[in-house]
């Protein structure tokens, strides 16, 4: 009982230790002062400043289509990609291109920053949207290539391309008809993650963003300059639903498809 | 005779395959008759999967080409080719029910969805599990999902069905059952079914004609009855059924006879069927015996005619439905005699092991074997 009583308290220690943080961020969002230091009340008004601010928005709105266009980018790249390694067995140097495509998480951000910029700046390339969006696509590869490789390995999709092949349907029909269907649960679980993973991306964004472009962590960064006000709290408080609410969904597809896509 | 061949729906041959350095079928020839049931039997690796993937499609041969009704196919793709295949792990598409799964090869080959509808319940029907069209393919228990995979198969009406040792992840009472129903199916629909299983007494049970294969081979080819009536070579006379196999030395004799001596210096006067040739005298052949085949006596009481053995009981193993003993033969270098005993026959025979007995077999159940067959 006593051996069960320390663990308790260990799990409760290192929860503690991950959530306090944000719990006291939340809470001081709910303050009615200026400065996170007392408690001088109750208020929604840093909610509704950030409602209001045009900037921020627009901003917030900038970070929606960039993830959500790096993920579209990725999910396409990344179903190629795994389909090519689980199908074709023998091709030479398969698990090193398979570890290739994994290594951008393993790279600093920085020198991967530094290195696209100075990639596009010598190539000519204009500091775009496009561009940016094609550089969050690149970090959230990984992602997208994991959750498409594990489901093709666990359906034994090669089985059933072949069944499918032997009742008439050529390659492609067997792909469309057998393996993209099966493949969707993974497909949308490697994109939610791709997307919060571009969401939430500072150093590619900082790096690249160029003339023009603030992305909502970019703006929060600016924001900070000035210290930490209730309102930053407030809007870190909605990313921080917004995650969960992504990792919800994603836990959700992992319960009903009896898989898990992890990070 | 263009008659026969005119009956021959699948031809193949000489169909040579090496994956990499290692050769896998080597000269295998084969045709299907309309409405047989063909089965390639071997051990595993021995080529009878890979012609079943040549003839399918998803395997090119080497040389050799595949002809279905007259048609060269060899060079078309799986989805070109009006053959269809049951998987041994079934490979049913778990996205889709019961019925779009059997109505999938309709909708490829373009069937109107109207006689698609028609055509599911009949498919369900014959195999047993009408009512099922909108089960999930998960819910099925393998049995199940093996009759789905079979009218999946079917449905679309093949020229020949290619089955994988479909019957190879199922329970052994389950396995039986479905052998009896699967050669009823092939019968009534009167399709030609090309059946690869490692299961001698599967291959026996439901076969018009046996592909025996080793190697890479075709060891031999015939109806069940001739293939354990006459087993060529011995890797198939033990294979099948099993058998006793003697290397003897052949002695000079009568023609169409056999005078032979054993290495333990029983000698041998066997009549020679017509497809079995003998060596000339002086040079080694192989001989089997059926261990069901020899019968073991007491006392001096052999029946007329028969061969006879001097051994002693070395061992039995009980087996449920009858016995097998080992009989140790004494003349000179001792040889190992396999006899199988039938229920009722005798089954108390460990409280006489080490007494002498006397074995006999009849001269026409020694099969005299090729001698190139090892």
């Amino acid at each position: 009982m006593k051996k069960g009583r320390g663990l308790a308290l260990y799990c409760a220690g290192l929860y503690a230790f991950l959530y306090i943080p944000l719990a006291v961020m939340t809470v001081f969002s709910f303050n009615n002062a200026h400065r996170n230091v007392v408690w001088l009340g109750f208020t929604l008004k840093w909610y509704a400043r950030l409602w209001k601010d045009a900037d921020l928005m627009n901003a917030m709105l900038t970070s929606v289509e960039l993830a959500a266009a790096a993920a579209a980018i990725a999910a396409v790249l990344g179903v190629l990609a795994s389909y090519a390694l689980t199908r074709h067995k023998n091709f030479h140097g398969r698990e090193g291109y398979a570890a290739l495509l994994d290594a951008p998480l393993m790279i600093p951000e920085v020198a991967l920053g530094v290195g696209l910029l100075s990639f596009l700046v010598r190539a000519g390339f204009e500091l775009n949207f496009g561009a940016l969006a094609c550089a969050h696509a690149l970090i959230c590869l990984p992602y997208s290539v994991g959750a498409a490789r594990a489901r093709l390995k666990s359906i034994g999709g090669e089985r059933l391309e072949e069944a499918a092949m032997d009742l008439g349907a050529s390659e492609w029909a067997a792909f469309v008809k057998v393996t993209l269907p099966l493949l969707a649960p993974a497909i949308v679980s490697g994109s939610l993650l791709a997307f919060t993973v571009s969401f939430e991306d500072f150093v590619t964004s900082f790096f690249l963003a160029g003339i023009g472009i603030v992305t909502l962590p970019i703006k929060i960064y600016a924001m900070m300059k000035f210290g930490v006000t209730p309102e930053i709290n407030a809007l870190s408080v909605v990313l921080l639903a917004a995650t969960f609410i992504l990792l919800g969904l994603n836990a959700w597809l992992a319960v009903r498809t009896g898989e898990a896509t992890r990070l | 005779m263009p008659a026969v061949a005119d009956d021959n729906l699948l031809e193949l041959g000489p169909v040579s395959k090496s994956f990499g350095s290692t050769p896998i079928l080597r000269d295998v020839t084969l045709s299907v008759r309309r409405g047989e049931f063909m089965t390639l039997l071997g051990p595993s690796g021995c080529g009878k999967t890979t012609t079943l993937r040549i003839i399918a499609g998803f395997e090119s041969p080497d040389t050799g080409r595949v002809k279905l009704d007259g048609a060269d196919v060899t060079d078309q793709p799986p989805y070109e080719r009006d053959v269809h295949t049951v998987f041994q792990h079934y490979a049913l598409f778990p996205h889709l029910d019961v019925a779009g799964n059997i109505a999938f090869g309709m909708r490829m080959d373009k069937v109107p969805e109207a006689e698609i509808r028609r055509r599911i319940p009949e498919a369900l029907a014959m195999v047993k599990l009408s009512g099922y069209e909108t089960r999930r393919v998960g819910s099925l228990s393998g049995g199940q999902m093996q009759r789905v995979a079979l009218a999946r198969a079917i449905a679309g009406r093949p020229a020949v069905l290619l089955l994988d040792e479909p019957l190879g992840a199922l329970d052994l009472k389950l396995r039986k059952e479905m052998q009896l129903e699967l050669k009823n199916l092939q019968k009534k629909i009167g399709l030609a079914f090309v059946y690869v299983t490692h299961d001698q007494e599967e291959a026996m049970t439901m076969s018009d004609r046996i592909a025996v294969f080793n190697g890479g081979r075709i060891e031999q080819l015939g109806t069940p009855g001739e293939i354990y009536e006459s087993p060529r070579t011995s890797f198939v006379a033990d294979f099948i059924g099993g058998a006793n196999i003697f290397t003897a030395k052949v002695l000079p004799g009568a023609a169409g006879r056999a005078h032979l001596l054993l290495e333990d210096e029983h000698e041998l006067d066997v009549p020679l069927d017509a497809h079995e040739t003998l060596p000339a005298p002086g040079r080694k052949v192989k001989v089997a015996i059926r261990p069901e085949r020899v019968k073991v006596f007491y006392k001096d009481e052999l029946p007329f005619g028969a061969l006879r053995f001097d051994a002693v009981l070395q061992d039995s193993i009980f087996l449920g439905d009858g016995c097998q003993i080992y009989l140790r033969m004494f003349k000179k270098a001792p040889e190992r005699l396999t006899v199988a005993l039938a229920g009722g026959d005798r089954y108390a025979v460990h409280d006489d092991l080490g007494v002498p007995v006397i074995a006999a077999v009849q001269p026409e159940d020694v099969y005299i074997l090729e001698s190139d067959g090892d």
